[in-house]
């Protein structure tokens, strides 16, 4: 399926181009080599899509490393409605990079299945921008322990969740 | 129901960003969590509000056996007896290894509604052997893709590709010993046939038609004419199965023609009515036990069909041919290129049996394939050409009746041009 492994390739693009801007926007003083970083995750992740079998796993590294260094921009304070476009979009890459090397191999692919998936995708990654921009405006405080407090919650309900989604027969 | 496969991934990002930012006390970080939490809560409703799936598939095949190279059609048809849509469906038919698809799709990805069918349809095509199908790889995915399924939907089929056989006629055997029964085997003894065999003094019960009355006014006693009686013999086609024997040029073996060539000539043995029995010499024995008709016309083909080639240490020449499987004086037919040292085990089976090789030409295949032909190739040609044709005469001065075939020929045209040679008189012998 070359047309969507090809959006996903720009998809990837512009969510590491937007991502740089964010960089090379910030002042000299709050650069922290995440260019450098950046060209390296996106050089192996696109590489990657142009082959196949162990190879797929270096999205799933693409896209940790990418939301990592999203997070570090963050940290240091590089225009963030940015920042969450890029990550937004890059998203939006890494699912159809995915889609893209789980149909290869297929010559006959019909139904719809493209266009629905291409469909949800773009929901869920819309609803996911535009869910973290409306976040930009909320301002609330909260004291360290507090936020501690709900960091277990949260991690315990993942645990929660991880449990009860395991794998049935 | 489906495995929401990427949970662990998102869990984690989630859990990291969420760590992130509330250690390092950065709303904006914490902002991050949005656009994954939306793929995970999308992936979690997707998860839950599917419902059984329920897929079934059915397999035809346009023929059950058939002959090498002919071409088979294989449909396969999946329907989803499910309640609900199915947005991803990635359908894979698994194909036995050695069969060659000409066309068409064995896979495809689609959605199904309930109650939809879909049908994979291509064709395919063997040299030989046995093909089972088992069952169609299905992965059932959400629209997403983040939910999967994976199962195998079981549809078994048999297709069973005997070796291609060409339709011969005229070959003469010449066993010092045949079998009781008539048939078209010459057998040096005068009695009921065709042709004329001799003449001989009447004895009490013959039958007045075969006075041979110009031969008794000669004598002045009765003389009755003998005709050569014609009877079905024991022949043993010995299939050269040595690994070391095969030339393989881009794919294609010569072992394989060896292989029509040993069914095309098993059917024109038994039609013609002999008793005939098979031995597959490679990596081990494979006796397949000489009988008549159209059953063991079949067994001879199923054991073609399973043949493979192969090396041994006990079978790297042919003089470990067990002999005491082919009854004396009978005829042995050997498919083989022929090495150097085939020659003198030959002369020696000469001695005791009837023997035709029948030679497919492995400089001929050779040469026929390669990508180009320079004034090297030439001269090797014409050298192993030359050794080749050696071979051949050493064995026809032998007494041993030789088929030269150039595999890119019918191999009617091979036993066409072989006829004279087959149909010269048999070699003294005294049993």
């Amino acid at each position: 399926m070359v047309m969507v492994a090809w959006l996903a390739r720009g998809a990837l693009l512009l969510g590491g181009g937007l991502l740089a801007g964010a960089f090379l926007a910030a002042p000299v003083g709050l650069r922290f080599g995440g260019e450098g970083l950046l060209f390296l995750f996106l050089a192996l992740w696109l590489g990657s899509s142009f082959l196949s079998g162990s190879w797929d796993r270096l999205p799933i590294l693409g896209l940790g490393g990418l939301i990592g260094l999203a997070a570090g921009a963050l940290y240091f304070e590089l225009s963030p409605p940015l920042v969450l476009a890029a990550v937004a979009v890059i998203l939006l890459g890494w699912d159809l990079d995915l889609f893209a090397r789980r149909v290869r191999g297929f010559r006959r692919i019909e139904g719809g299945v493209v266009r629905r998936h291409l469909r949800a995708t773009g929901l869920v990654t819309a609803g996911g921008l535009g869910l973290a921009l409306l976040g930009l405006n909320i301002r609330f405080s909260m004291s360290f322990g507090l936020a501690l407090l709900l960091a277990l919650a949260s991690f315990a309900s993942l645990v929660a969740i991880l449990r009860l989604a395991r794998p049935r027969s | 129901m489906l495995e929401f496969r990427s949970f662990p991934l998102w869990a984690t990002l989630i859990l990291l960003l969420l760590a992130a930012g509330l250690l390092l006390r950065r709303g904006e970080i914490l902002l991050l969590i949005l656009p994954s939490l939306a793929y995970f809560i999308a992936g979690l409703w997707a998860n839950s509000s599917i419902a059984p799936i329920k897929l079934v598939a059915k397999r035809t095949l346009s023929h059950r056996q058939l002959a090498g190279r002919e071409e088979a059609m294989v449909r396969v048809e999946v329907r989803n007896e499910g309640p609900r849509r199915l947005s991803e469906v990635r359908l894979r038919d698994r194909l036995p290894p050695g069969l060659t698809v000409l066309e068409g799709e064995t896979g495809l990805v689609t959605s199904l509604l309930p109650g939809e069918r879909v049908e994979l349809e291509y064709r395919v095509t063997a040299m030989r052997g046995r093909f089972i199908f088992e069952g169609v790889e299905a992965a059932v995915a959400d629209s997403l893709g983040l939910n999967l399924l994976e199962l195998e939907l079981p549809c078994r089929g048999e297709l069973f590709f005997v070796p291609r056989f060409e339709e011969l006629r005229d070959i003469t055997l010449a066993p010092r010993r045949t079998r009781v029964y008539s048939g078209v085997v010459k057998a040096r003894l005068g009695g009921t046939g065709v042709e004329f065999y001799g003449t001989r003094e009447y004895s009490q019960g013959d039958e007045l038609r075969r006075i041979d009355w110009n031969a008794t006014a000669r004598l002045t006693r009765l003389i009755t004419t003998e005709f050569e009686q014609e009877r079905v013999a024991d022949v043993s086609l010995i299939l050269d199965a040595r690994a070391r024997a095969d030339v393989l040029v881009g794919g294609e073996s010569l072992f394989e023609y060896s292989v029509e060539a040993a069914a095309s000539l098993a059917r024109y043995f038994i039609k013609e009515g002999n008793r005939v029995g098979l031995l597959s010499y490679g990596r081990y024995l494979d006796w397949t036990f000489p009988g008549y008709g159209r059953f063991q016309l079949v067994r001879l083909l199923e054991a073609l069909t399973r043949v493979e080639k192969g090396d041994s240490v006990a079978f790297a020449g042919l003089e470990n041919i067990p002999r005491r499987l082919f009854p004396p004086g009978s005829q042995l037919v050997l498919i083989s290129r022929l090495l150097e040292g085939d020659i003198e085990v030959l002369r020696q089976l000469r001695a005791i049996y009837a023997v035709i090789v029948l030679s497919p030409d492995p400089l001929a295949f050779e040469l026929a394939r390669l990508p180009r032909r320079d004034r090297a190739v030439e001269l090797a040609w014409r050298i192993e050409r030359l050794r080749r044709e050696l071979m051949l005469t050493q064995l026809r001065e032998a007494g041993v009746k030789v088929i030269d075939w150039p595999v890119d020929q019918p191999l009617k045209v091979a036993v066409k041009k072989a006829r004279p040679q087959l149909k010269r008189g048999h070699a003294s012998w005294s049993w």
